[in-house]
């Protein structure tokens, strides 16, 4: 089953052309950091869902989904940021 | 300690024994990992009634030697005004682990991602309150991800979910699993 996620920009992180795909709720969460860090050339992004945690990249799109997803999206948000040092 | 960490994480306070001291520390000790795998398995959950860090004995399943045993140790630091955390792995006969092999325990993505992106800080430092070195994730970033996560909540929100915020990142460098229902609005 494919889910739809849409990713939002936070702070100064450059806005997506593409914003919004479907993804296997299969999949990881992995999935989508990775789909963001290359459209956007970064190695270091902070990426969080709008309830206010970070999920690990092992956590199942399908579980992401079921708990926070709103009106039929899940939104995940992104941010230039250097979490440590 | 109840005054500096929020008090309504009540899913997390269950799980975490409190050290109250002058100044305290939340302790999640006895987190046992199976060596190569990514099974988890849990001792005791019961909260430490006295002051004492107390080890927990737990019968185990599998081969002695496949088994690492952690602490974790949540400690608030007035330099930086944020949790910290604090962590160390033992093996089966008490030999301390090395950050490589703490790594190895970890789950795939979360290693994967630990080892491609430059921010992640592990240091070795004394802890604050045992007075042996530990484990530490350098906490100078953190008020710049906390910020973020807690960007849209009102103040009270924002005391309540401050903790379970902040774990599930600091969790991840440590391959602390935190239940998403933490996560779900009551």
């Amino acid at each position: 089953r494919k889910v739809v996620v849409h990713v939002r920009s936070a702070g100064n992180a450059p806005i997506l052309k593409q914003d919004k795909f479907k993804i296997s709720g299969r999949d990881k969460f992995l999935r989508v950091i990775e789909f963001l860090r290359r459209q956007l050339h970064q190695d270091t992004l902070f990426v969080y869902v709008n309830s206010s945690f970070s999920p690990s990249p092992d956590e199942l799109i399908i579980d992401l989904y079921n708990n926070f997803a709103i009106d039929g999206k899940l939104v995940v948000n992104y941010a230039l940021s250097a979490a440590w040092g | 300690m109840s005054t500096l960490f929020p008090t309504g994480s009540g899913g997390l306070a269950a799980r975490w024994g409190c050290h109250l001291r002058t100044e305290g520390f939340v302790a999640l000790e006895g987190v046992y990992r199976i060596r190569a795998g990514s099974q988890i398995e849990e001792s005791s959950d019961d909260p430490v009634p006295d002051d004492d860090v107390v080890g927990h004995d737990t019968s185990v399943q599998s081969s002695r030697d496949n088994v690492h045993l952690y602490d974790f140790h949540i400690v608030y630091s007035f330099s930086y005004k944020v949790p910290v955390l604090y962590f160390q792995g033992l093996q089966a006969g008490g030999q301390l682990l090395t950050l490589d092999e703490i790594k190895k325990d970890l789950p795939p993505h979360s290693l994967q991602l630990l080892n491609e992106s430059k921010w992640t800080f592990i240091t070795r430092e004394e802890h604050p309150h045992l007075s042996r070195p530990w484990f530490t994730l350098h906490p100078c970033g953190t008020s710049d991800w906390m910020k973020l996560l807690l960007h849209k909540l009102g103040d009270k929100d924002r005391s309540l979910q401050y903790l379970p915020a902040w774990l599930s990142v600091a969790g991840q460098a440590v391959g602390l699993k935190i239940p998403l229902k933490l996560y779900c609005s009551s």
